[in-house]
């Protein structure tokens, strides 16, 4: 099959050249197809990904469809630069090599359409199954990597990704998705969107996915007749059903997200009983957000948010303490909830043709940040914690053409937490377009990630708090050249250098053996982009891209751990039969990462194969998926709370998926 | 910890095999038409085909002979290339001129207006400015159509759609050819303004 592909792109390519060669003399039906790409994330009002001040990747539906994504931790391992560790609980992402274990992707700010995911205890934001939304609605992915693109999102540390959904227009009435894969997983997915006479667009759709996940799993940490000889039997399944709607009518936008995931965790983490099915976690996400977009007089322009947000994370543990003589089945449960209202409110002003300025103040007040941990039988309380506190922020930006293909970008930002106080980020970027191909952006920011609740509180027995945490900072100085060769063939280069201070780091206390969260750490990240894309009409792409990255620890000699020197990303869509037949094959590579032990994962490549089918009139669509196509044994490094020190991924499996319209 | 070693190697044949794809010349006609860099290139030939599908009002042209004017407000968002191109062209008989929409143009000179995103801010303003005039208003703008701009080009999808406000046009005289109606969305004025 691999070898058949690139003849397939030879066919293809032979049969989709155009005959004309020139874009004026299309029809307006040929201009119709083709595709076109935007940013809306960087800089807060949609620009050419060339003028956006960020280094920018946009993956949008017809990728997730063709190579077979089924989380948005798919899409995100594909992006250059990025990769995604899995503790068979949470996925966790690293960005340029920055991925320490256990942070909940609490240095990256997840937004669906500008409204952000990540909670109010721990920061956190789910990529994995625990994601709100559905993949089938997203209608694109914005990434945008770097500090730089903190300006319009609080404590975006290293980079933002966007989500945006799609809406009543992108359905015809009700469509339909059902998917069977390994491990006996399900899912199902009702949809429906509609345009109405009076103005009113409607999208609502329900999703359930259930997964039995793998009857066995072998943990050698845990390799011992008392403990089924490191076998956990039926401990891997993962459940999640989830809600959206969105309508929009004249200036208004209401969004309504909700999902809620209960995963099993087999690697009998924070020391509960191995091999034993209760012990979980349920997370539940949602928010209601209403968008109001006005024109006003003078060239003014309004935009606000205003929104109401709960999250809860409820773990339950069971514990065996029958070897210090106690009982052998104690349920031990772990909570955080949280609840918050918040307003955004942005002011813009164009002037004529060469400058806009825009101005944005932001409110969030976390009326519930409750947490706890206890015993249910005998019932044992050992921390309570309940909190409100409020973040206020401001900002304003510019953005000044100076003249044709040169653009001064400048922004400064003030936050203010009541848990720590403030804190001032300025950035600035200067692009430069000297000829008609290429773009240079000269790139500075500063950033910060302020610490989280949990990190400042969190008091349970085996860790310890410490409320007088200062946020970490990090500033970027970043070199980006993006060249077209001859409008199919993109290049973009891009040279980076990220000093990480007071890195919020967990250690263990030498004197109390507790666990605890430390302003400790200098991390200098050092590192270069380079990535290649070629896409040809008919619907043939592809793209390649390796990134390496130098994170040294300047505070210690310990090296960094999960964090590879070398990551490459490959991926190939040929149309196989008139852009109505797809194979497409992705694959990462990533190479080794130290553990918390010390020890080395080694290196893996992973490939992908999707083949898809969409029918004529576009009506049905059927696709049948391999992951890890050569069974490839690989292991991710554990984090805290883990006996293991490294968890071994899942070998080959399959996915097929039919999508029908009814129109 | 790895598979046997024919896996690995035929994931390095994979990419090895991408590899030479990407780096591989593509023959000199196989143009590509995608990504963003096609956005206005694809967006000045919109403009084209608008001028060749619509009939301007009588008397919209002094003579037989004067060019059909194409005025860009504010930022020009396309290249010096394809401007040029078009420029070559004729439509129904017109030769075709580009150049900038002034904010003191009201009338006569521009048969018609491209507002790109970046003014949106003054597309009311100048939409007022050109109520009367013989020009075909077209904007990249959301609701621009609804607030009666005549064309708007949308994005959807990652496609290029459009918008016709058909009693903007018509109320101007415009005779909009069933081609341009039949691939449009059809977009009434928004009554709520």
């Amino acid at each position: 099959m691999l070898l058949l592909l690139p003849l397939w792109a030879t066919q293809a390519l032979a049969q989709e050249t155009p005959s004309s060669e020139s874009l004026t003399d299309m029809s307006i039906e040929e201009l119709m197809s083709l595709r076109i790409e935007s940013v809306y994330g960087a800089s807060g009002f949609k620009q050419k990904v060339t003028e956006a001040p960020a280094a920018v990747t946009i993956i949008t539906s017809d990728d997730i469809q063709r190579y077979g994504y089924r989380t948005l931790a798919d899409i995100l391992r594909n992006v250059p630069g990025f990769y995604v560790t899995y503790d068979r609980n949470y996925s966790y992402l690293g960005v340029r090599g920055f991925g320490l274990p256990g942070q909940y992707n609490n240095n990256i700010a997840l937004l669906i359409d500008g409204h952000r995911l990540n909670d109010n205890i721990f920061d956190a934001a789910l990529i994995g199954t625990g994601f709100p939304l559905d993949i089938d609605l997203i209608d694109r992915v914005e990434v945008i990597r770097g500090p730089n693109s903190s300006l319009y999102v609080a404590s975006a540390f290293l980079g933002v990704i966007n989500v945006i959904s799609k809406r009543g227009r992108d359905l015809s009435k009700v469509a339909v998705a059902g998917e069977v894969a390994s491990y006996r997983t399900y899912k199902g997915r009702v949809s429906y969107g509609n345009t109405f006479k009076n103005g009113l667009e409607l999208l609502l759709s329900g999703t359930f996915y259930d997964s039995q996940g793998q009857d066995q799993l072998f943990f050698k940490e845990f390799d011992s007749p008392a403990t089924n000889h490191g076998i956990a039997m039926n401990a891997d399944s993962d459940d999640f059903h989830q809600f959206f709607a969105n309508a929009s009518w004249g200036g208004f936008t209401l969004r309504g997200v909700f999902g809620s995931r209960d995963k099993t965790i087999p690697t009998a983490s924070f020391g509960s009983a191995f091999n034993v099915a209760g012990t979980r976690t349920i997370d539940g996400r949602g928010f209601i957000d209403l968008m109001y977009e006005r024109q006003l007089a003078h060239g003014w322009n309004l935009s606000s948010r205003t929104s109401y947000d709960q999250f809860n994370n409820d773990g339950t543990y069971e514990y065996d303490y029958s070897a210090a003589g106690g009982p052998s089945r104690v349920i031990n449960k772990n909570f955080a909830h949280g609840k918050w209202v918040g307003e955004d409110l942005t002011v813009s002003k164009q002037m004529f043709g060469n400058q806009r300025f825009s101005i944005g103040a932001e409110f969030r007040l976390n009326f519930q940040q409750d947490q706890g941990n206890y015993d249910i039988e005998p019932f044992v309380q050992y921390f309570s914690d309940s909190r409100v506190s409020t973040v206020a922020a401001f900002y304003a930006q510019d953005e000044i053409r100076l003249r044709k293909g040169l653009i001064l970008n400048i922004g400064l930002r003030y936050d203010r937490y009541s848990t720590f106080g403030g804190t001032t980020n300025p950035r600035a970027a200067l692009l430069y377009n000297p000829w008609e191909n290429t773009t240079f952006k000269f790139l500075y920011g500063q950033s910060f990630r302020a610490p989280n609740l949990f990190e400042l509180y969190y008091d349970a027995p085996g860790n310890q708090a410490n409320p007088s945490l200062r946020p970490e900072t990090v500033k970027t100085v970043e070199l980006v050249w993006e060249q077209y060769f001859s409008r199919h063939f993109l290049l973009a280069v891009s040279g980076f250098y990220y000093p990480i201070r007071g890195l919020i780091n967990q250690q263990v206390d030498s004197r109390s053996g507790d666990a605890v969260f430390l302003n400790a750490g200098s991390l200098d990240l050092r590192g270069l982009d380079f990535s290649v894309s070629r896409s040809l009409p008919g619907g043939l792409e592809g793209g390649l891209s390796y990134s390496f990255q130098d994170l040294t620890n300047t505070s210690s000699r310990v090296a960094v751990t999960n964090a590879p020197r070398h990551l490459a990303q490959a991926s190939l869509s040929v149309p196989v039969v008139q852009r109505k037949i797809f194979a497409s094959v992705d694959l990462q590579y990533v190479s080794k990462r130290a553990t918390l032990a010390g020890v080395n994962t080694r290196a893996y490549i992973v490939p992908n194969f999707t083949l898809l089918r969409r029918s004529v009139s576009d009506k049905w669509e059927l696709s049948a998926s391999l992951y890890n196509a050569f069974n490839q044994r690989y292991a991710d490094p554990a984090g805290y709370g883990l006996a293991e020190n490294t968890i071994v991924q899942d070998g080959r499996t399959f996915r097929i998926k039919v999508g029908y319209k009814f129109h | 910890m790895n598979g046997p070693w024919h896996k690995r190697a035929s994931s390095c044949i994979a990419f090895l095999m991408m590899v030479l794809w990407v780096f591989s010349s593509a023959p000199p006609r196989a143009l590509a038409l995608n990504g963003e860099d096609v956005e206005y290139p694809a967006k000045l030939a919109f403009l084209y085909n608008f001028a060749k599908f619509i009939e301007w009002p009588p008397g919209s042209y002094r003579s037989p002979n004067s060019p059909l004017v194409i005025c860009i407000a504010g930022h020009d968002p396309f290249s010096a290339g394809t401007e040029n191109e078009l420029r070559t062209r004729t439509a129904l008989g017109h030769a075709i001129e580009i150049r900038v929409f002034l904010a003191t143009d009201t009338s006569s000179i521009c048969s018609m207006v491209f507002i790109p995103v970046t003014e949106r801010d003054q597309a009311d303003n100048i939409l007022r400015g050109l109520k009367g005039s013989n020009t075909l208003t077209v904007g990249e703008i959301e609701g621009f159509a609804a607030r009666g701009g005549m064309i708007n080009l949308t994005v959807e999808g990652n496609r290029l759609h459009f918008e016709i406000n058909r009693l903007a046009a018509e109320r101007a005289g415009f005779k909009i050819s069933s081609k341009l109606f039949n691939l449009a969305k059809i977009v009434l004025d928004d009554e709520r303004r």
